[in-house]
């Protein structure tokens, strides 16, 4: 564990335990000012969690809409709705056990279900190619090297972690000496080369820093072959068809390039809708003019 | 550092957390605008769940990302179309007690 | 080399394994806090010498020479005054309420593009970002307000949250428009993208100085984005015309009526931190960033000697001190569009960003950033104040609507090879 997933993982124990303690004080706050700035902790702490994941755009989305917008309003309509004189404003509940053991229930459920009961699919699945006697079996994941990363998807940092295993055949007439791999993006090219460990051992590697656009996998392997009484050098190389992935910085462009794909009709939809919401609450809110 | 190869699970059981404070804070309160304020959180704890799917598991798209904005969006609508009404209630009964907006009832 | 590298880079020498990393990020804020400190009491002495000389008096004279150190004085008095909480408030949410606003401030001093690859935090997200941490501003007024157990502070803090909520709206349709020329949200790349091209989207590999910056990108849509934006700008920071909410006429003093000494330098300080904050988008949107107004040497060689034939001939008309500073205006601008011409800096002497160009970068960004600041303040001077309802009207009955004009409209020339192809096409099918 380096130093960086240290510190990604205290920065989500904080945030996380910030969330926590706001969702509380807006549950069980007996002023009702105190659970509006309470809710304030929350959002903040759900806009950190987002950029912990990495998901950059949401984060300031989830900042600009609810903190800007939604908790001004609510805000504004905590002290639209309450007299003024009264500072300290009585936020009544009626607490029971039922509500208390219902929820403890169903926060129990959840967390035996999350934990125990679903094996979440989270590796890479497999792209095996073969050629002569050799077989090369590839995985690629997200930076976090855990995380699986789909062929064709996208990475949204900078980094990628390979994994793949080489195996070869009984086979005298073919010694193996190196595994490379490499990946191009258009005129970009890394490669990085593996003296051959042994038997079907994995091959693991970093590979940083990459620009962005999207890039495809090749796997070279060098040896030697017996040609009668001489060994020839030989190459080995398999192109891996379909196996490739998209470096974006951060989660921007694939939203954009969503909600003007597939999502295009939802986003006008909920465009009509959010002009129907504007138009409905202005007419709702308004003050009847009496007549005189 | 318990779950720290897990951070699925980890976002996972932070938003069941939030989840049921929401669902309590719905349950109990009386004052309408703290009923909305549960509602919010309910909405985070979802989002929560639908931005760690897209991006913890090899799902290979950012599908679980736009949800998200659509729910931030949806959101925001209808807690200004309820802050509207809550603020209609006002207007016309003078309290926000949920329980006494019974002008409906037999 | 950012700051926050550089700071890491420092403490991983004392070889502490993972603090190296919050430390550094503390440092770097430590910094940046005495900056906007120092930088607040030297504006609030700018505006008292500039509000003097414009009203044919001095100003501060006698602490320190020309009464520079008024505003240490006035930091002092602040600090050791007596600390007044009055009993009808909420106490926790009173005194937390100063440090909301500022933080929501400072949150965004640390993503501003100062020099070339030199910003403390530098995000993918960049404008997303200063946008979203500017509401912790709005929502650290409203608790303000309603902490202070008075109702004239209540007041002030609801038109002072509604004026900056209702004017974020301007502004984000005319920084949505630029954003559109530049296609990306990074604030670096921003004002690094402004260094070529000239306008209406010609000779799109020169270097054009002043003229490639994004005010001159689609004149005159960019322009009256510019004024847009600088107008909203004013309301998002409360001031004179539209500082309804601290006038002292009107409302006592808004949402900082109950605060004192330390408390009410915090508010203070944050409005002159939300003042650089939103010079500082102006600059990197609309002029340039860390760019120098010319492309190389000889180009600056060029605009100097137009700036003072300009400003010599405008003089010359009338002897009168603004004809020369139109004059000068005109000049340069005539002598940055000769320089694009004449003085294209070679492809490796371009604005790079190695070494001492971080400090002319940083020398750039600041001096234009403290100009729009100079006319903040000389506006605040200048014009009489706007009722709240008037206010208002402007904002969503005249901005919005030429906002989302102007937005459609570079759209459209941001989008002329496309719309120039479909018309070809369409007479093409319809043709012989």
């Amino acid at each position: 564990m380096g130093a960086a997933e240290i510190v990604l993982n205290v920065v989500f124990y904080v945030l996380a335990a910030s969330a926590i303690a706001g969702a509380v004080a807006v549950a069980a706050s007996r002023n009702i000012v105190r659970s509006a700035f309470a809710l304030l902790a929350v959002l903040f702490s759900v806009a950190g969690l987002y950029a912990v994941m990495k998901a950059d755009f949401i984060a300031g989305a989830q900042v600009l809409i609810y903190v800007g917008g939604i908790l001004v309003l609510i805000i504004f309509a905590v002290m639209l709705t309450h007299r003024i004189t009264d500072v300290k404003l009585s936020n009544d509940s009626t607490p029971g056990p039922a509500a208390f053991c219902a929820c403890l229930c169903l926060l129990f459920s959840l967390l035996v279900v999350v934990r125990y009961s679903t094996k979440w699919r989270r590796d890479s699945d497999t792209v095996t190619a073969r050629a002569e006697s050799f077989e090369v079996s590839f995985k690629q994941y997200q930076a976090d090297g855990a995380t699986g990363l789909a062929f064709g998807g996208g990475a949204y940092e900078d980094s990628v972690v390979v994994v793949a295993t080489v195996s070869q055949g009984p086979d005298p007439l073919r010694i193996l000496d190196q595994v490379q791999f490499v990946a191009t993006s258009g005129a970009n090219r890394v490669s990085r080369n593996f003296p051959v460990a042994g038997r079907d051992a994995p091959y693991r590697h970093v590979f940083e820093k990459l620009s962005e656009g999207e890039w495809r996998w090749t796997v070279r392997l060098l040896g030697r072959q017996k040609d009668g009484k001489d060994e020839v050098d030989r190459e080995w190389e398999f192109p891996l068809a379909n196996t490739g992935f998209t470096v974006t910085r951060g989660v921007t462009e694939p939203i954009a390039l969503a909600l003007a794909g597939p999502y295009l009709f939802a986003f006008e939809v909920v465009s009509v809708l959010l002009l129907a919401a504007l138009v409905g609450a202005a007419f709702l809110a308004r003050k009847e003019v009496k007549d005189l | 550092m318990i779950f720290s190869r897990h951070p699925l699970e980890q976002m996972l059981i932070l938003s069941a957390i939030v989840f049921c404070c929401g669902v309590y804070t719905i349950l109990t309160r009386k004052n309408a605008v703290s009923i909305l304020m549960g509602v919010e959180l309910v909405l985070n704890a979802a989002n929560l769940n639908f931005v760690a799917f897209s991006q913890y598991t090899r799902t290979g798209g950012v599908h679980g990302n736009v949800f998200t904005i659509f729910v931030i969006l949806l959101a925001a609508a209808e807690a200004a179309v309820a802050l509207a009404i809550i603020i209609g209630i006002y207007q016309n009964f003078g309290r926000v007690d949920v329980d006494e907006a019974d002008g409906m009832k037999e | 080399m950012t700051p926050i590298a550089l700071a890491s880079w420092a403490l991983e020498l004392t070889g502490i394994p993972v603090l190296d990393a919050f430390l550094s990020i503390l440092v770097v804020c430590f910094i940046l806090i005495n900056f906007i400190a120092v930088y607040a009491g030297i504006s609030t002495y700018a505006e008292r010498k500039i509000a003097g000389h414009m009203q044919a008096r001095v100003g501060p004279y006698r602490i320190g020479p020309h009464g520079f150190l008024v505003w240490i004085a006035d930091a002092l008095k602040l600090m050791i005054k007596e600390d007044i909480i009055a009993t009808n408030t909420d106490r926790l949410l009173f005194k937390l309420s100063p440090y909301v606003v500022f933080a929501g401030s400072f949150a965004c001093w640390v993503a501003l593009p100062y020099a070339p690859n030199w910003s403390p935090a530098s995000f993918n997200i960049g404008i997303l970002y200063l946008l979203a941490v500017s509401s912790a501003v709005v929502i650290g007024i409203l608790m303000a307000g309603w902490s202070s157990g008075s109702k004239w502070a209540l007041f002030g803090a609801m038109r002072s949250a509604a004026q900056i909520v209702s004017y974020e709206v301007p502004i984000g349709i005319t920084l949505l428009g630029m954003l559109l020329i530049y296609g990306t949200l990074d604030m670096q790349a921003i004002a690094a993208s402004q260094a070529k091209g000239l306008p209406f989207g010609v000779m799109e590999d020169h270097y054009g100085g002043l003229w490639s910056w994004g005010i001159n990108r689609w004149p005159p849509f960019t322009v009256i984005a510019f004024i847009i934006y600088y107008i909203g700008a004013l309301a998002e920071t409360n001031r004179t015309p539209f500082d309804i909410p601290e006038a002292e006429s009107e409302l006592v003093a808004g949402y900082h009526t109950e605060y004192s000494g330390m408390r009410f330098s915090f508010f203070f300080l944050s409005e002159y931190a939300n003042m650089f904050v939103v010079s500082a988008i102006a600059t990197t949107f609309f002029l340039g960033g860390w760019l120098p107004p010319a492309p190389s040497a000889s180009g600056t060689l060029l605009l100097v000697v137009g700036t003072v034939v300009g400003a010599g001939v405008g003089y010359g008309f009338q002897r009168r001190g603004f004809d020369g500073f139109v004059g000068a205006m005109l000049g340069s601008g005539i002598g940055a569009l000769v320089a694009v011409f004449a003085a294209q800096p070679a492809a490796d002497g371009a604005f790079t960003g190695k070494g001492p160009q971080i400090l002319e970068g940083a020398f750039w960004f600041f001096s234009k950033s403290f100009t729009l600041i100079f006319v903040m303040i000389w506006l605040r001077w200048t014009l009489p104040r706007y009722r709240v309802d008037q206010l208002m009207d402007l904002c969503w009955k005249k901005l919005t609507p030429l906002a989302l004009i102007n937005l459609v409209a570079i759209g459209i020339l941001e989008t002329r090879h496309e719309w120039w192809a479909l018309i070809v096409n369409h007479f093409k099918a319809a043709g012989p």
